[in-house]
């Protein structure tokens, strides 16, 4: 109830300021009120931060990594992979030394990027690293956690052929392999952008999302076709809604 | 059922659902729509058939009366020639009814005819005028007494020819064993006395030939009476203007009934029923058709197939008080929940 409460009065609150206020100002002014309610008000992000960290210390770092190059990816876009890589950065910092979330995936439409959702400083980010027009200590962004920080995509985040190339990409790997525990790739859709099963192959390892009711039995295997001989370290099967009560299916296992 | 066969049902429940309410309920108005007063009028007939009569044509004699005859009404009823003259009876007569002349269909879907016990036939009409259904019943009686009086007088008059033959031949062998026992008497002067066997001291007698004839002489004289009073039993029913009162006699004249009948269960839920029936097979349509067009992974099960080894983790749907948020803000509350801001 109180959770209710504080969502509806301050989203009321900030709808009534709207006129005034950008879209970015009103977005951090938001951000500002509800991140200490956040937890309080959205019990299901705690449990799904809860989830990640069980599957991250299952199934990605038994043991201390060093270097460690995962991507995060997916068959389509939204099918919550950006989701899940925020919450996945976040498990993997709470269990490692330091975890960088590269942000690859340039946001379709109208969604915005994380980067802007997050309330974080526009900066050259990943396309400037790999235009070497900026080091990586200039672009990561640092968070509240202190030992998680975000790559984000960039101004000219939108991959072409100069964005990703072979010799920049593996010089970038290198860098990332030597100076963060775990790095984290948001990859862009799989079956939408042709360079990422190649970028993929050279990481250690992926994470896939599917997106329940939405992602076809299809495009999976098109996905794992594509991947090749990628380490799938495990799937992620995002937005599950048990619509039959538990008591009747469990009756049905049983 | 699977589990995902189950998540399916529930997750279209209202599309599922909606198909059997609607026919459930359209079942309903059909039968509301259909539903009307139905009145009943019937008549109790007694039928039996005479001993007499040879029972070699059409009668089944495992049967009771009532059961042949009721046979013999019903395999009548559909036929041309008998529906025909039973509704020219009754049209004639529902005129002051004040409604339509009745059609073969009508007379067929309304007519019963039951056996109720040994010798009793009940013949009954269902119709929504009480007033029409005594008529049909009378002309139903009225018809089926003309057809089976004229049965009946025509098995009499077979009747007749088979016991004059049998007269004939009952008289021939009673001459016969006449002739026989006197001829044998005769040779028998001391018998003379008592030729008469009907009198007292015959049976002292111990000649056993002397028995023989005279008891043939007996049978075949009590077997050409038998015989003499079913020929006249015969001539009697086959000479008769009204001869079908002796088989086919109505023991209750159909009444106008006073009130429609109650309406069974069956009558009552069929409609309903089929309607839900329909339903029914349109949602387990739909059923198939969702079933079959959904290739999207729903549950941890359907990504088996990968056999990689791969391990699966399932996260909910972050919904409930979150709908009034724009949808970007799940990656937002997601990001703080991780503490992933630059405000902290």
């Amino acid at each position: 109830m109180r959770a209710e409460a504080i969502n509806t009065k301050r989203l009321g609150r900030s709808r009534a300021r709207k006129p005034a206020l950008s879209a970015s100002e009103e977005r951090n002014q938001l951000l500002a009120e509800i991140k200490d309610d956040i937890a309080i008000a959205c019990p299901e992000y705690a449990d799904l931060a809860k989830t990640l960290r069980s599957f991250a210390a299952r199934y990605l770092v038994k043991e201390e990594p060093q270097g460690l190059l995962l991507g995060v990816v997916s068959a389509e876009s939204g099918e919550g992979r950006t989701t899940v890589s925020l919450g996945l950065a976040g498990a993997l910092a709470d269990m490692c030394a330091n975890v960088v979330l590269i942000e690859m995936a340039a946001q379709q439409g109208s969604q915005p990027s994380f980067t802007e959702e997050l309330g974080l400083s526009p900066s050259a980010g990943l396309a400037g690293v790999l235009q070497e027009r900026a080091s990586i200590e200039d672009v990561v962004q640092p968070t509240a956690k202190g030992n998680l920080w975000i790559l984000p995509a960039g101004q000219n985040g939108k991959h072409d052929g100069r964005v990703l190339s072979p010799s920049a990409t593996r010089a970038l790997l290198a860098k990332l392999r030597g100076r963060y525990a775990v790095s984290l790739f948001d990859v862009p859709a799989v079956l939408e952008d042709e360079e990422a099963p190649s970028f993929v192959g050279q990481l250690d390892g992926a994470v896939l999302v599917v997106s329940a009711g939405k992602t076809t039995v299809d495009e999976v295997n098109a996905t794992m076709a594509l991947l090749g001989d990628v380490p799938l370290r495990g799937v992620l099967l995002n937005q599950v809604h048990e619509h039959a009560p538990r008591w009747l299916a469990s009756l049905l296992e049983a | 059922m699977s589990l995902r066969m189950l998540d399916l049902v529930f997750r279209h429940k209202v599309l599922l659902i909606v198909p059997v309410l609607l026919g459930l309920v359209l079942g309903i108005a059909w039968f509301v729509s259909s539903m009307k007063d139905e009145y009943v009028s019937d008549a109790s007939i007694k039928v039996e058939r005479p001993s007499f009569l040879p029972t070699a044509f059409e009668f089944n004699p495992y049967l009771s009366a009532a059961q042949n005859q009721t046979e013999a009404m019903v395999e009548l009823l559909p036929t041309d020639t008998f529906s025909a003259a039973v509704l020219a009876r009754a049209n004639d007569q529902i005129g002051e009814c004040g409604v339509p002349a009745l059609t073969y269909y009508d007379l067929l879907g309304g007519t019963s005819i039951t056996p109720a016990g040994n010798t009793i036939v009940s013949l009954s009409y269902r119709s929504s005028s009480r007033c029409v259904a005594p008529i049909v019943v009378q002309a139903l009686y009225d018809e089926y007494t003309g057809v089976f009086d004229l049965k009946v007088q025509a098995d009499a008059e077979e009747a007749v020819k088979f016991y004059t033959g049998q007269l004939d031949i009952a008289a021939q062998n009673q001459v016969t064993a006449t002739g026989d026992f006197r001829a044998y008497v005769s040779t028998r002067p001391e018998y003379a006395n008592i030729v008469d066997i009907t009198k007292p001291g015959a049976e002292a007698i111990a000649d056993e030939q002397y028995l023989r004839l005279s008891s043939a002489v007996q049978i075949y004289k009590d077997n050409y009476q038998v015989t003499l009073a079913q020929l006249q039993a015969a001539q009697d029913l086959a000479n008769a203007s009204t001869s079908g009162s002796a088989t086919f006699e109505l023991y209750d004249p159909p009444n106008e009934p006073n009130l429609p009948i109650a309406l069974g269960t069956r009558a009552v839920a069929t409609k309903p029923v089929m309607g839900l029936a329909a339903g029914l097979i349109v949602s387990a349509g739909l059923f198939f058709v969702l079933w079959r067009r959904d290739r999207t992974v729903r549950m941890a099960t359907d990504l088996n197939f990968l056999g990689n080894g791969a391990p699966v983790m399932s996260l909910p749907t972050l919904r409930s008080n979150r709908r009034r948020w724009p949808r970007s803000f799940v990656r937002l509350a997601t990001g703080l929940t991780n503490g992933m801001n630059h405000l902290g």
